[in-house]
């Protein structure tokens, strides 16, 4: 029978769990909260709290022991092994297509593979198992290494070392080599150190050897030519100038394709085995066309994320729109098809566009780097340090509007009415040939004050959640869950930041006489005014030192109701900004190249 | 000066007193070893037939965990041969097996002569007028053939 | 036994069209010249100098005896450095340390990044520069 990817993934529980317990769904282990939005933020912390559950993993252990079967010894002592609470905050089980396996580490993700391949092996093909771990000798260790490099060779995908055996022939003779060499697993080194002759001549260097003690031979198993050998010094340089730039090392010999297995280079030298299986997971990571597995693409971020998109699902990157985007627990969002910072409305072509019109003009662009603005008012030079365009100098307290340097009332609580005016404006009065220019000139401006918003932000948030969040707790005992709606609406803020930024990109290229542009920047400014709205609030909270500490707490969680709502608005207003950017790629209203 | 590997010397040996058939090795330079010159014959059968193509190759330190360097000194018309001569060619590149020997190589560029492979060319003008228009392909590569390499020019 | 000239040039020239450094390029003035003797190459101007943002262009000759002796580097755009002859645009040898104390390992790219540095030494930095564009 053949499991469907879903199937697959939710029998997986019953492994995890013994068969008595009924757990349904969505968390795989010591997992407390059912909330699926929750993330992550402080692993280790959580995983003490959940230590409580500790006795499921024992009462397994306790099961396992009693086992009869001796090729299941070791697949007990698996389950028993420290990697179970390794991937233990690994989160969120597969429902639907929008869901992911979030892992907070590679270790942890290839921990959680093993755990999946070994049940894949034991349900499916008791056989295999058998035959991986038959052998007396067999340790715990090396059981493992032999599953690393199945999946290793295997692009760490399950499916595809599902398919493979049932593929398999079924006839028994040669089946256990058939099923070795398919998975890669056949093809040890060997040592040979006697022969009938007296000397030999190794193929490489051409050296005559005679003691064979001092220099033996190298061959692999079950590669049939024999002359397919070397001495042991041009094999191991052999394999160390490959190893770099290969997960998969062939047989010394000419054109043959003999592949060396894992285990037996892990056993000639550890580094090299390390090396393969870096080197199989980073072409695996980098891989645009697998959507199954990510790895973040933020830099020193090592999170890595499993979607339900198998290898047949192709994605054409250049009319989708509705772009995947997904959260590490980090909560680093990035795009599934690109692999860059999540970009909703735009869609990855037209992104790659607007940061190549980036950089053509980025000298002529330069001023709009520039931090600083004098009021307009005084001529005090005025540094933006927080995130609301709604100005008010320090020195003259003039309020002004950072975009359009205009008195601050009749902004109607939000700047979006002159970003429209000016925008207009500067298409009356330039000419043809320069309005492509001035136009994209606007954008990016819009574009760099929205990410410089949202890096403000971020920089408040970040105040706001170590400080905030321990005073909170502290004064009021209460737990961090209690408190998530503060992280959530925060979140949730610099999303929006992040799709206004990008949503500018879009309008860039489109042609503004269309109806559906006058509905996207309809859009785009409600979801503007609500970031105002809300960032404007918990800017105050932050700020307002009239207020003892005490008090500006309370003030938190008094507005709980509010900014849990604004959560949500947020999101919803999101949504649309996001479908209506859909329909204007879908309509192709791109007129600007 | 470095001591020569023993591979080499017995490689380099065996192409004088034992050559390929229809390719002549010479080494131009005794003190270096590692630097050899070539006279290939074009294949029959081929565009090439009747020329005699001079090549230089190069056996770096590393040689035999990495490949020789290798390329033509005659201009060659062929879609996987460019004009400064370098070949493309997958044994020379990552399909190199250190068992794999400077005979293995110069065989492999000759049959590369009779048989191109325009679907992984150097030259993408060349490749498309071997796959659309062969016999234009083939007039202009005996051509090149007559003009560059005819046995005559090398004296 | 070190590598012959072709095969070095051939390296060079490899590295050349891959990219190379960030801050120079140079390539075969004619992609058929067999004996790979005729370069050019454009060098960045180094930041955080009048040279800034400016390119330079440079003609390099590598004859027979390269890399046993360095390549001749003539500049093609007036620059004014004391290792550059202001008449001709020739690169003075003696007064370019790389190229005087050549060693066979230096290459064409070597030259140019080091033609880079002295664009900021402080012997160099002071001298006036001529007109962005202009050429020997």
């Amino acid at each position: 029978m053949v499991s469907t990817g879903t199937d697959f993934y939710s029998n997986n529980n019953n492994f995890l769990y013994s068969s008595d317990e009924e757990n349904d769904d969505v968390e795989i282990m010591f997992d407390d909260s059912s909330d699926e939005s929750s993330h992550i933020d402080d692993t280790s912390n959580k995983l003490q709290s959940f230590l409580p559950n500790k006795n499921k993993l024992e009462k397994l252990a306790s099961i396992s022991s009693f086992s009869t079967k001796n090729t299941h010894v070791l697949v007990e002592l698996l389950k028993k092994d420290k990697i179970n609470n390794e991937i233990a905050v690994s989160h969120r089980k597969f429902k639907n297509k929008n869901d992911y396996l979030l892992f907070p580490n590679k270790q942890n993700f290839i921990n959680y593979q093993i755990l999946e391949l070994n049940n894949l092996l034991s349900k499916y093909n008791n056989e295999l198992t058998s035959i991986l771990c038959d052998k007396p000798d067999n340790s715990l260790e090396e059981y493992k290494d032999r599953l690393i490099s199945l999946l290793a060779t295997n692009s760490w995908n399950i499916f595809q070392i599902e398919k493979k055996l049932i593929n398999l022939p079924t006839e028994k003779e040669n089946r256990e080599d058939n099923i070795l060499s398919t998975t890669g697993l056949l093809n040890d080194i060997i040592i040979i150190n006697n022969f009938d002759q007296d000397a030999l001549d190794c193929p490489i260097c051409c050296e005559t050897i005679t003691d064979f003690e001092k220099t033996s031979f190298i061959k692999i198993t079950n590669c049939d030519d024999s002359s397919h050998i070397a001495c042991k010094d041009c094999y191991i340089t052999y394999l160390k100038s490959n190893i770099s730039e290969t997960f998969s090392i062939n047989c010394i010999g000419g054109a043959c394709k003999t592949k060396i297995s894992y285990t037996s280079i892990k056993k000639f030298n550890e580094t090299f085995f390390n090396n393969l299986i870096k080197f199989s997971l980073l072409q695996c990571f980098n891989d645009l066309n697998n959507l199954a597995i990510n790895s973040c693409p933020e830099q020193e971020c090592d999170n890595v994320i499993l979607t339900n998109y198998q290898d047949d699902s192709i994605i054409d990157l250049t009319t989708t729109v509705n772009l995947e985007s997904v959260s590490c627990l980090n909560c680093h969002k990035f795009c599934l098809s690109c692999k860059k910072e999540s970009h909703s409305p735009i869609t990855c072509i037209l992104l790659k566009k607007w940061f190549n019109k980036i950089n053509e003009g980025n000298e002529s662009l330069n001023w709009v780097l520039n931090n600083t603005q004098p009021c307009p008012n005084c001529d005090v030079d005025i540094e933006k340090i927080d995130g609301c365009n709604h100005m008010k100098c320090g020195f003259c307290k003039y309020e002004f509007c950072w975009i359009c340097n205009k008195n601050w009332e009749g902004h109607g609580g939000s700047f979006y009415d002159c970003m429209n005016k000016r925008d207009m404006d500067n298409k009356k009065e330039k000419n043809m040939q320069n309005q492509s220019f001035t136009r994209f000139r606007n954008y990016y401006k819009f574009f760099i004050e929205s990410e410089n918003n949202m890096l403000l932000d971020m920089r408040l948030f970040n105040n706001l959640t170590s400080k905030k969040l321990n005073n909170l707790s502290t004064l009021f005992g209460m737990s961090f869950v209690e408190l998530e709606f503060l992280n959530d609406c925060l979140r949730e803020l610099i999303q929006a930041r992040n799709m206004i930024k990008y949503s500018f990109a879009l309008l860039y290229f489109m042609d503004q006489s269309h109806n559906l542009f006058y509905i996207f920047t309809h859009n785009q400014m409600s979801l503007f005014s609500k970031i105002d709205e809300v960032s404007e609030l918990l800017l105050d909270i932050n700020m307002d030192s009239t207020l003892p500490n005490s008090k500006r707490d309370i003030k938190v969680l008094q507005m709980k109701p509010y900014l849990i709502q604004a959560t949500s608005m947020l999101k919803r207003l999101q949504q649309n900004l996001s479908k209506c950017g859909q329909d204007l790629v879908e309509k192709k209203l791109v007129i600007y190249n | 000066m470095s001591i020569l590997p023993k591979r080499i010397i017995k490689e380099t040996k065996n192409l004088i007193v034992d050559p390929v058939p229809g390719m002549k090795t010479e080494i131009p330079d005794e003190d270096n070893l590692r630097y050899l010159t070539v006279q290939m014959e074009g294949p029959g059968n081929s565009p090439y037939q009747g020329g005699v193509f001079q090549l230089e190759l190069y056996l770096p330190e590393e040689y035999p965990m990495e490949p020789p360097k290798i390329r033509f000194l005659t201009p060659v018309y062929h879609p996987n041969i460019d004009k400064l001569g370098r070949i493309c060619l997958d044994v020379l590149k990552d399909h190199w097996s250190p068992a794999f020997q400077i005979r293995t190589v110069l065989l492999s560029i000759q049959q590369l002569l009779g048989t191109p492979n325009p679907d992984d060319p150097l030259l993408s003008d060349i490749a498309e007028l071997c796959k659309n228009d062969n016999a234009k392909y083939c007039e202009i590569a005996k051509e090149w053939t007559l003009k560059y390499a005819a046995e005559k020019k090398k004296e | 036994m070190a590598i012959p000239r072709s095969f070095r040039l051939l390296e060079e020239l490899e590295k050349g069209e891959k990219g190379g450094s960030q801050a120079c390029s140079y390539g075969l003035t004619n992609g058929d010249d067999v004996t790979m003797t005729h370069w050019n190459g454009t060098i960045l101007g180094a930041p955080n100098s009048v040279h800034a943002n400016r390119i330079y262009s440079v003609e390099i000759i590598c004859d027979d005896t390269y890399p046993d002796n360095p390549p001749l580097i003539k500049f093609l755009s007036k620059i004014n450095l004391q290792c550059v002859d202001q008449a001709t645009g020739d690169i003075i040898v003696e007064k370019f340390s790389i190229m005087k104390n050549w060693k066979r390992s230096t290459t064409i790219e070597d030259c140019l990044l080091e033609l880079r540095k002295e664009m900021v030494t402080p012997a160099n930095k002071a001298l006036p520069q001529p007109k962005e564009g202009s050429t020997f």
